[in-house]
């Protein structure tokens, strides 16, 4: 079976290799960075362009409140018209750059805060986000979501988050490494050498269950922490 | 005038003096914090090193634009682009009889391989092409106008290299 192989670039700089099936599509990749100081913690979201209007549309429909400039880039503020979420997004070049926040829209000092402590790097694979120096912030964890059509889809955690997610018994041998069956029927947990990943299972009838375990069965993983 | 008040004359004209100096601190330090955000140091795009292959090697300036069916902003794009005249070729992953209809009269190349190059991307993608097939400017549109301004700017006698996306005014959203 011919392979697509994805070249990651993750928020810390490192790059992934995602091998798949070339049969099927991949339909979407969003990476996740979480950064932590002391008393204070922020999760950002990476997608590609247009997320967060497709955010703001499908998924917590919303107006935009407010629109600021950082780092030459525009930030847009979103608020959900139920007011229960909103949305801060930087619009980079082939990637944007998403928080959310509990509740109405925050004032402009503390977007701009927030984003202004970043330094980011866009590039057509992924974006790095590194906190500035001066912000005391450390990432404390980095993950990946491929989606694959009708076949299921990928979580991809960092190395060091890797290790806690594999059993101490071995799996199944797969091509690239070997897989165990997860507490849910469609859930499964693929280990390879260099890179792990939670695969979901689709549950639908264009795929027979078979498709998507031949789809599982040629997956791989490899984290390149350089 | 006693001594003990004009101590406290004194006392009180020095905190006040101080109050103003911290007011003059925390008014620096918002503007430092303005200067440090609005710096563009804080944001770089790499530009894309990617290849799509010999079937797209040319004379250069070869305009590509990676869209899928099922997407309407790409339907959208793929109109604005055969109304602006673009020279621009159609990659998709998709049967070329899915295009026929709905083409414009652009060309359409059906190349999985090449799709897969942007394929992590969201369609629809622009892109500018040297001779080779290799990519030297990109544009994820995520309005149909962006394709008008993109497609100016590329026009012009920029060389190839940077990220091919317009400046935050064109990305400015509605």
């Amino acid at each position: 079976m011919a392979t697509q192989r994805l070249r990651l670039v993750a928020p810390s700089g490192d790059r992934v290799i995602v091998d798949l099936p070339a049969a099927a599509p991949v339909s979407h990749v969003v990476a996740g960075v979480r950064f932590v100081g002391g008393s204070f913690g922020t999760g950002f979201q990476i997608g590609p362009r247009g997320y967060h209007d497709f955010a703001c549309t499908h998924v917590a429909p919303g107006k935009t409140r407010e629109r600021l400039v950082v780092h030459g880039r525009e930030v847009v503020v979103a608020e959900a018209d139920d007011g229960q979420s909103s949305l801060a997004t930087l619009i980079g070049a082939y990637h944007e750059l998403m928080t959310v926040y509990a509740g109405p829209a925050p004032h402009r000092e503390r977007v701009l805060a927030l984003f202004g402590s970043l330094r980011i790097e866009d590039h057509v694979g992924g974006m790095i986000v590194v906190p500035r120096a001066a912000t005391l912030l450390d990432p404390a964890n980095e993950h990946f979501v491929v989606v694959v059509k009708d076949h299921g889809s990928l979580s991809i955690p960092a190395p060091r988050h890797a290790t806690a997610l594999l059993p101490e018994h071995a799996g199944a041998p797969t091509k690239r490494g070997e897989v165990w069956r997860s507490d849910s029927a469609r859930s499964f947990v693929l280990g390879c050498p260099a890179g792990a990943a939670e695969v979901h299972l689709a549950d639908t009838t264009v795929t027979t269950e078979r498709q998507r375990l031949d789809w599982l069965d040629e997956i791989g993983v490899t984290w390149d922490q350089g | 005038m006693t001594s003990s008040i004009a101590f406290d004359l004194i006392t009180w004209a020095a905190i006040i003096l101080l109050f103003f100096g911290l007011a003059a601190v925390l008014r620096e330090v918002r503007l430092l914090r303005g200067v440090v955000a609005r710096g563009t140091d804080g944001f770089v795009a790499v530009p894309p090193d990617l290849a799509l292959g010999p079937r797209f090697a040319g004379d250069g300036g070869r305009i590509v634009a990676a869209v899928d069916s099922g997407c309407p902003l790409c339907l959208t794009v793929v109109e604005r682009l055969a109304e602006l005249g673009a020279e621009a070729t159609l990659l998709t992953h998709e049967p070329l009889t899915t295009w026929t209809h709905l083409a414009r009269g652009l060309p359409v190349i059906s190349d999985g391989e090449a799709w897969r190059s942007v394929s992590h991307l969201s369609p629809p993608v622009l892109m500018l092409l040297d001779g080779t097939g290799r990519v030297r400017r990109m544009l994820l549109p995520a309005r149909a106008a962006e394709v008008d301004i993109t497609l100016a700017d590329w026009a012009g006698p920029k060389s190839g290299g940077d990220t091919g996306d317009a400046d935050v005014g064109a990305n400015s959203r509605p």
